[in-house]
């Protein structure tokens, strides 16, 4: 097992959108440090319902979003990555050497701690304002409650006038002992420039970490190269091919972009990809809207395969597809990776295709992998309540299972009781099987297994 | 088994629609009978005719569709409000209270009697929750809408009823909700919505058009039980349009398998998934896998090219193009019926006594083995 090459390799993946303005500012953590890696020749499941990050992650892997944070490694080269971490690094390696160098300069220390009593005093004077408010407004009255909120913004402003008054007079009494005083208050410069230096050189030296990820990022050299190598089909094929090219330019589009100038060579190729994908050459100068949704399908099949790629991410190919067509789709896949020796990619949130696909397979909620292993044994021997919860909400064609089958829900809260010791963390359970759990469900987990065998 | 009260009686429905290329055949010759209380389902590919068989019930056919012929018969009380329906008694010279047993063919009346019974009878959800719900309206007015407008209440006890309504369906926090739009609720809870208007005038036919297919599995799991639940409490019937097998096995008590406009193979759900007989139903559940099928290496079955144009309906079997256990005459004749059971037909020549016994394909054979295995198991447990 050890001796299999992973094609991909995603560390600590984190993505994160900014959504909102002012108060309603969010930071939504679409996919929250996902780890995984795909073998050669392999297909990894991605399963999860809609929401969940499953489609972010594909679409982060192949650059479509940059990434906060994490690496992205393909044949063990670095192809992308987020730098979220080298930079909180910088950040708080900046607040501490600030916060050391004032231990230097006693002076600014003395009207800091002045600065600091006045803001606490002020903030609480605006708590307590803001009590008032709330119990002038319980008031009925109108009259009595108008004279409630006057008599509140009354007394705050004298509060902060006071406060005010205070501090003026401590920080002019503190200037003019700073004046009579000097050698006491003066600053301890050698020191200063020691911790400055220092977060200098730790700054410089995150800084070029940063470059080295960002260079990766950019498309360009070894990573442009590499990037051709992997390549994406999406879930709707109407939506995904531009109704006004016809499937040649569709389909030659990538290799026109990828450098290929020979006119002979891009119509030989795109030929080549049609009947790779069951279509003919003769189709190649109709538009997408006189096919069927299969044979869409099988075009943006086709679009992803003329460029030679060795991972293919497949972005829910058949969620919109017939049951019938469903299943070409998903025989074609499998013969093209094993007569073009493909990786996949294959997100989906129906789990009879993804257990009948692929090898191995991650499970997703709210941005986090809960579980990854071997698909017969995830499904054999689900660990984690979600995955469990998933497998009880599936309708089989089975009439008297059906009767009898019973759905439970997941509920987090519910279903785990993390504290602050009780940390979920992954953890490998069984050879390859791993769960998001925290170490009592560990235990438990364990029992579980042992007394299964 | 007692004889059941029907509700809706279909008698060789036949729908064209008037297209440039000339008369698109939809639905041909199509008998189904829907009881109440009961769960049928209709399967098919896309384009077999499911959706517009539906549509035909409720009224709601495009304006290029042609009706060839047939009926669809509706037996209930209500019918007696119809002004088509009192003209035909005067006709007859009987009085309208008279009738026992009052029926009407709804491909008959005109639009203003049908807009009696659309939405307060009969029923439908469609697939796109988004798309059935107006997005610039706030979702209690959209439900207390139907209320006030058809049952005739003030706004005020629409309100109330809309609020219970909204409860009824399992949405948290109504009184919050009820101002809300569209937009802000999820997938799962609009489909909620969707269902809570269609139940607003107590309808008693609920057509459903593939409700589930844009939704998630366990958000399927919750709709699919909700609609079993209100069926149970309100006696509702069901027509419930889908191609998952999966559901049908959870929802339907019968199952009709439509293809290329006719209804190949109909009989009880148990009928359908162990017994089948009409070699398309065979080729729709040997091409779907399931949680049970092993990771093989052997291919998914493949029906083999495409359903027919329907332009030009093929002469025998429409399904004989693509059937590898087609007879002769499958290409010369149309099938009619063969009797399975007294509640299982199934309209294929395999059936005919002449015919070479032909076993189920292995797929399903294996499927339906394994099935019972693990029923077993877990009946010893």
């Amino acid at each position: 097992m050890s001796e299999r090459v992973k094609a991909l390799e995603v560390k600590n993946l984190k993505q994160y959108f900014k959504v909102g303005r002012g108060k309603s500012k969010l930071v939504v953590k679409a996919v929250d440090n996902v780890s995984f890696h795909i073998f050669e020749g392999e297909v990894f499941g991605l399963v999860g319902e809609s929401g969940c990050g499953k489609t972010t992650t594909g679409r982060t892997i192949i650059k479509l979003y940059d990434a906060t944070d994490g690496e992205v490694y393909f044949k063990g080269q670095r192809i992308g990555g987020g730098v979220d971490t080298q930079r909180q690094a910088i950040k708080a390696a900046r607040k501490k050497a600030k916060a050391e160098i004032l231990t230097f300069q006693p002076d600014l220390l003395k009207l800091n701690e002045i600065k600091q009593t006045y803001k606490d005093t002020a903030s609480n004077v605006q708590a307590e304002f803001l009590k008032q408010k709330e119990e002038a407004k319980k008031e009925t009255d109108p009259i009595k409650r108008k004279d409630l909120l006057e008599k509140a913004t009354e007394a705050k402003k004298k509060a902060i006038e006071a406060a005010q008054e205070k501090r003026n007079a401590q920080t002019e009494a503190i200037k003019a002992e700073i004046k009579s005083n000097p050698e006491k208050y003066a600053h301890n410069t050698a020191e200063i420039e020691r911790i400055t230096q220092e977060l200098n050189e730790y700054i410089a030296s995150q800084r070029e970490i940063i470059k080295g990820i960002l260079s990766d990022n950019a498309f360009r050299g070894d990573t442009y190269e590499i990037m051709k190598k992997i390549q994406m089909i999406f879930q709707d094929p109407i939506s995904s091919l531009n109704p006004r090219m016809t499937v040649r330019e569709i389909i030659a589009e990538g290799l026109r972009i990828s450098g290929v100038r020979d006119k002979d060579e891009i119509t030989q190729r795109v030929y080549e990809a049609l009947n790779l994908v069951g279509l003919v050459p003769e189709h190649s100068f109709r538009y997408p809207h006189e096919f069927s949704g299969g044979q869409r399908q099988r075009i943006g099949i086709a679009r992803a395969l003329v460029v030679n790629p060795e991972l293919l991410i497949a972005d829910e190919p058949i969620s919109a597809l017939d049951v019938s067509i469903q299943a070409q789709v998903i025989n074609l896949l499998r013969e093209l990776k094993e007569k073009l020796n493909l990786t996949i990619l294959f997100i989906a949130h129906d789990l009879s295709v993804v257990k009948f696909f692929s090898d191995r397979l991650g499970v997703m909620y709210f941005g986090k992998m809960v579980e990854m292993g071997p698909s017969e044994l995830v499904f054999k021997n689900p660990l984690h309540p979600y995955t469990r919860s998933l497998l009880s909400a599936i309708p089989q064609p089975d009439p008297d299972y059906e009767r009898t089958r019973k759905r439970f829900s997941y509920v987090p809260a519910k279903d785990h009781k993390y504290t602050a010791e009780n940390q979920p963390s992954f953890v490998e359970l069984e050879p390859g099987h791993f769960v998001l759990a925290s170490p009592d469900e560990v235990e438990k987990l364990r029992e579980e297994i042992k007394a299964k065998k | 088994m007692e004889q059941r009260d029907k509700i809706l009686e279909v008698r060789d429905l036949s729908i064209s629609f008037k297209t440039q290329q000339g008369l698109l055949r939809a639905v041909r010759e199509v008998n189904f009978d829907l009881y109440r209380g009961e769960t049928l389902a209709i399967v098919g590919e896309s384009g077999s005719g499911k959706s517009v068989t539906s549509r035909a019930i409720i009224g709601i056919l495009a304006g290029n569709a042609v009706h060839d012929g047939g009926s669809i018969y509706y037996y209930s009380k209500d019918v007696k409000n119809l002004r088509k329906f009192q003209e035909m008694k005067a006709q007859e010279g009987k009085s309208v209270d008279d009738d026992k047993e009052p029926v009407i063919d709804l491909m008959s009346i005109p639009e203003d009697d049908f807009h009696k019974l659309r939405g307060s009878r009969i029923s439908m959800i469609f697939q796109d929750p988004m798309s059935s719900l107006n997005p610039i309206m706030r979702i209690g007015k959209q439900i207390s809408e139907a209320l006030y407008l058809k049952m005739g209440l003030t706004k005020e006890e629409a309100k109330v009823r809309a609020l219970e309504l909204m409860k009824e369906v399992g949405i948290p926090d109504p009184e919050k909700r009820y101002t809300n739009y569209p937009f802000q609720f999820s997938g799962g809870m609009r489909q909620r919505i969707v269902i809570a208007i269609a139940l607003a005038n107590n309808a008693e036919i609920l057509i459903c058009d593939e409700p589930t297919t844009a939704l998630d599995v366990t958000t399927q799991a919750q709709i699919l039980e909700l609609i079993n639940r209100i069926k149970a409490e309100r006696n509702l019937s069901v027509i419930f349009i889908t191609h998952d097998l999966g559901v049908v096995a959870n929802m339907a008590d019968r199952v009709a398998v439509m293809y290329a406009g006719k209804i190949v193979e109909v009989g009880t759900s148990d009928e359908i998934f162990y017994d089948p007989k009409h070699p398309y139903t065979w080729a729709l559940l040997s091409a779907m896998p399931d949680l049970n099928s092993e990771k093989g290496d052997q291919k998914l079955f493949v029906i083999p090219g495409t359903p027919p144009d329907m332009h030009f309906p093929p002469k025998g079997d429409a399904f004989a193009q693509r059937n590898r256990f087609a007879l002769e005459i499958d290409y010369e004749e149309q099938p009619p019926f063969f009797k399975v059971s007294d509640t299982h037909y199934a309209a294929t020549w395999l059936l005919h006594p002449d015919a070479e016994k032909i076993e189920l394909p292995e797929v399903i054979l294996k499927r339906i083995q394994r099935n019972r295995l693990t029923k077993e198991v877990g009946a010893k447990k």
